[in-house]
């Protein structure tokens, strides 16, 4: 297992958020954590991270306890973020915002910042705008641009869907598979279940703190229940999903309104 | 000098309450107040001894303790000890000290206490228990008009510092145009109206100028000092206020006559000035400091002073020495209580190190004399009287 | 009062400039820790009052009096470097002993002032009662004067005013010292953490930010700019007091408002502003109401520009 999440408890102050969360995510996965608002997601993954401790319970990631480990050095090991909300540094340009990935790097940023580019060309194009005044869209490239600028062995994503059209939701979720196929392993928040579940190869469902299922994400997709808590009971938010039923592997079975997402033809 | 001056009327009202519990509870025997045929009697000198203006009540406090030592090597039939009473400057704590020194130590006079403000505490409570005071240092106008029967100070009012300073200038240096400059505190502002006030009637014109103390940019200042071109710049303050004026006064080319009050007869004001901008100010106080005076009584004075204390009397010294010599003279005389004490002071009228000490019926001192002081080279000295010195 | 206004414009103006100047840099101090941490560090007037110590130890201590030419520069140089290592030193210790433990429990803002406003008052009566005394043998009390090592020859005139060289070389330091630290800010990495942490101390920790290594070099850049103010403060009025920070503390913090709390840019725009300010003002209605001017002058403009003249913040600047 690249990470290892056993157990863990955590607190804001008297609160528990967490109550006792065990995740694994395998080297090459993509694993995706759902559930509704308050389940723990976010805290989850600010944990992993480094931003909030542990009450009780292990971290490790590449074969090394990092429950204790102070949170910048995490990124040096290779827990790369695109927080939720995105997190943003409003008045740096984009360009700088790519370099704080790279910040506590040393040595050359050139291939990386190359392969982000190629990622994202939009971000080639706007990169002396100030972050704070791009678009939605564009800032939720920016942060997983960012975040891959750490060159992580893992890639968090905290709803990178959040607050986006359809159709970016799908340029984003078609992109999250190109990092994934080209070697990184990633492990996604999302509300957005119906897609979330059939990039993933593996999901968790997250209620109040708890882990309340773990299955192979095509599995989780046909579970009546979790049909009726995340699916809507119904298709995903756009009547182009899937039909019930197909498997969805991660060979491409991403919801597309159209064919705009011709990039992933390029994987 | 009046550091403390301004301090809540409250605190007298409060000292009277306490003084007519304390007369009651003192049956008016009078007894430990001296009484024929005693040895030994207690005065008190009574101050900020330890407080943040100690360094105006030191050198008075030697000066009585240096009195009463030369009083007792003379043998005297009675002998005399001296006690300190430190109030650290505030007004409540002068009233606990004085309670004190009345009930237990049951003394015959004071000298003291060294500021207004304690004094208006203090002086209805000394009244009460007819207990004589001299003050050495305690200027405020006022206090002579209390009506006290006990009460007396060796050093001119503050009415007088002022005018008498004002006089001097006009005399020795004539000024045509002269710019009245101070802090915001009262002190400052008082002074400076006080000698504008009296030039402007002999036909000076003055303009002026409030700065804040604390402010360390005063170039606006120094600029309209600038374009009135004025030849006396009176600057009401203390020293650390009217130092750095002076040298940013100096600084800017204008060489007008500087003179200061008695807030700025401190050898730190040509630290804080600049020992080539310090030169050749001039400065006024009801005080008189021998620094490097040759005079024979003051030379005498600051030796002894220097011999015991190891270091030269400063402010109030010399006036701390003649309040204790007034009480001492009388004891000499034959006085050995309280009343008899207040008797002989009416009378007194000796050649004190400061001045001639004789007072009014009020218990003013009969010459309200101002000194004035001039520093060359970074030292201050004594120049004389205001109203006979010459500017040199 | 309007005549007598422009007679001394002159004058006031290059006054107002060179006391801006000091305002500025002290303004950044306030400004950057703002910025980063949302605290008012109250004891950064102490931070400059040390810097003013320092530099007037070493101007004692080797005995110098009116140097010219290379050798003014020299002595400023060195004085600068000293007054930087102190003041920036006793920044970084503050931080250490006096906001770091809280922040690391995680109080709130309030305690945190708090507790500035507690180093504040212990470093003025450390100075006061212990420090004083022994180092420079007057009462720790006292003003204590500084021989002259700026100088003060006329460079040249502009009408009746005069400019002096110390009135050049403070506000050209000034300005020296703001470039190199913009630039610190803008290009080096440790300013890049720096705007990163103002903008999003979080998301500074996901890019790998030790967040207490950029917390220190605050205090630290913020604490030498105090003490090349100190300097010039020293340099220019030649006198310094254990509570010499105060007024002048309030003024920067001032200057930083006006400018724009969090905005380098800003501080040094607030530091000239309000420099200049109080000069005209003093000269037009007396100095009386100098310091009611200004704040005057402050009030109106937070009125209509409550973030200042130049708005933004270290958080949001560009730069
Ligand atoms: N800073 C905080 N202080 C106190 N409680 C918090 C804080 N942040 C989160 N919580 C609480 O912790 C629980 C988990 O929150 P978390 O943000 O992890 O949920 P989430 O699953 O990410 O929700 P969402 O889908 O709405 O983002 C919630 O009950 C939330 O109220
Ligand atoms: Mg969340």
């Amino acid at each position: 297992m690249l990470l290892e999440i056993e157990d863990i408890h955590v607190h804001y102050g008297k609160i528990a958020a967490l109550k006792g969360i065990s995740i694994a995510v395998d080297e090459g996965e993509i694993v995706t954590l759902i559930g509704g608002n308050g389940a723990g997601k976010t805290t989850t993954l600010k944990t992993i991270s480094g931003l909030r401790p542990l009450t009780s319970g292990r971290i490790t990631f590449a074969g090394q306890d990092i429950s204790k480990m102070p949170g910048h050095k995490r990124v040096l090991a290779g827990i790369g973020q695109a927080p939720e909300g995105r997190g943003i540094f409003p008045g740096m340009t984009v360009h700088e915002n790519l370099l704080m990935g790279a910040y506590a790097r040393k040595g050359e940023v050139k291939a990386e910042l190359d392969e982000v580019y190629d990622l994202f060309p939009r971000l080639a194009e706007r990169r002396t705008q100030a972050g704070g005044t791009m678009s939605g869209g564009e800032q939720q490239m920016l942060a997983i641009g960012r975040a891959m600028m750490t060159k992580p062995k893992v890639l968090l994503l905290d709803e990178p869907s959040m607050g986006l059209a359809p159709m970016l939701v799908a340029q984003i979720f078609e992109i999250i598979q190109k990092i994934n196929e080209r070697g990184t392993t990633v492990l996604l928040v999302e509300q957005n279940a119906q897609q979330a579940l059939q990039l993933a190869h593996r999901a968790y469902v997250i209620e109040t703190g708890r882990v309340v299922k773990s299955a192979p994400a095509s599995d989780l997709l046909d579970d009546p229940e979790v049909r009726a808590a995340y699916l809507g009971g119904d298709l995903g938010v756009d009547g182009d999903a899937p039909q019930d039923g197909e498997p969805a592997a991660k060979e491409g079975q991403v919801a597309t309104p159209n064919g705009d997402a011709s990039t992933r033809e390029g994987a | 000098m009046r550091p403390k001056l301004v301090r809540l009327g409250g605190i007298a009202a409060a000292g009277m309450a306490i003084s007519l519990g304390l007369a009651a509870c003192g049956g008016g025997s009078g007894g430990g107040k001296g009484g024929e045929g005693a040895t030994e009697l207690t005065i008190g000198v009574m101050g900020d001894l330890t407080g943040p203006d100690r360094a105006l009540v030191i050198p008075p406090a030697n000066g009585a303790e240096l009195a009463v030592e030369e009083y007792n090597k003379k043998n005297p039939k009675v002998k005399v000890k001296l006690k300190r009473y430190d109030t650290q400057g505030k007004a409540e704590q002068a009233v606990n000290q004085v309670n004190q020194a009345i009930k237990k130590d049951k003394i015959a006079a004071l000298i003291g206490p060294a500021f207004s403000s304690e004094s208006r505490a203090v002086n209805p409570i000394l009244q009460t228990n007819k207990i004589p005071s001299v003050t050495p240092s305690a200027t405020a106008t006022d206090l002579g008009k209390s009506g006290w029967k006990y009460w007396h100070r060796v050093v001119a009012n503050d009415d007088a510092q002022g005018p008498q300073l004002a006089e001097f200038v006009l005399r020795t240096a004539q000024p045509k145009k002269a710019f009245m400059l101070s802090d915001q505190g009262e002190y400052g502002v008082g002074l400076a109206k006080s000698v504008g006030d009296t030039m402007k009637a002999k036909g000076v014109q003055i303009a002026e100028d409030k700065v804040d103390a604390q402010a360390s940019d005063v170039s606006s200042t120094v600029a309209k000092i600038k374009s009135f071109q004025p030849d006396f710049i009176f600057a009401g303050g203390y020293y650390s206020f009217t130092g750095k004026m002076l040298k940013q006064i100096r600084d800017a080319g204008i060489t007008a006559l500087y003179a200061s009050g008695d807030g700025s007869v401190d050898p730190a004001l040509v630290d804080a000035a600049g020992k080539e901008q310090a030169d050749n100010v001039v400065l006024s106080c009801a005080c008189k400091i021998p620094f490097k005076s040759t005079a024979t009584e003051l030379k005498t004075f600051a030796d002894a002073y220097k011999a015991k204390w190891n270091t030269d009397p400063l402010i109030y010294g010399t006036e701390g020495y003649d309040a204790a010599n007034a009480i001492l003279k009388a004891i000499e005389a034959g006085a050995t209580t309280s009343e008899q004490i207040n008797e002989k002071l009416k009378a007194t009228d000796f050649a004190g190190v400061s001045k001639q000490i004789k007072f009014q019926e009020n218990g003013e001192i009969a010459t309200s004399l101002i000194y004035v002081y001039k520093v060359t080279k970074g030292e201050i000295s004594l120049l004389g009287e205001a109203d006979k010195a010459a500017l040199q | 009062m309007f005549q007598e206004f422009l007679n001394q414009f002159g004058t006031n103006t290059v006054g107002g400039l060179t006391a801006g100047a000091i305002y500025a840099l002290v303004a950044l101090g306030y400004t950057m820790v703002y910025g980063v941490l949302r605290l008012i560090n109250f004891a950064h007037s102490e931070i400059f009052m040390i810097g003013t110590f320092a530099a007037l130890f070493v101007v004692l201590q080797f005995g110098i009096t009116a140097p010219t030419g290379l050798a003014m520069v020299g002595v400023l140089v060195m004085l600068i470097l000293v007054a930087m290592a102190a003041s920036g030193g006793a920044a970084v210790l503050l931080e250490l002993a006096a906001y770091r433990p809280l922040r690391k429990r995680g109080a709130s803002r309030l305690a945190a002032l708090i507790s500035a406003i507690g180093a504040s008052f212990f470093l003025q009566e450390l100075f006061k009662l212990v420090i004083i005394q022994p180092v420079f043998d007057k009462p720790g009390g006292n003003q204590i004067g500084s021989p002259r090592f700026l100088g003060r020859e006329t460079l040249f005139s502009i009408g009746d005013t005069k400019v002096q060289l110390y009135h050049v070389i403070i506000v050209v330091s000034a300005i020296i010292m703001m470039i190199v630290l913009d630039q610190t800010v803008t290009r080096t990495k440790i300013g890049r953490g720096i705007r990163a942490t103002a903008q999003d101390p979080e998301t500074a920790v996901l890019m790998g930010v030790n967040i207490d290594v950029i917390v220190r070099m605050t205090f630290l850049l913020g604490g030498a700019m105090a003490g090349v103010a100190a300097v010039l403060y020293l340099g220019a009025y030649e006198n310094t007091k254990f509570d010499i920070g105060f007024l002048l503390g309030v003024k920067a913090f001032t200057a930083a408002v006006l400018g724009g709390i969090g905005n380098l840019r800003g501080a040094l725009l607030g530091g000239f502003a309000l420099g200049l300010l109080e000069n005209w003002g003093a000269a037009f209605f007396g100095s009386t109401w100098r310091d009611v001017i200004a704040f005057t002058v402050l009030v109106i403009i937070l009125m209509f520009r409550p973030t200042g003249i130049l708005g933004e913040s270290l958080q949001r600047a560009r730069a």
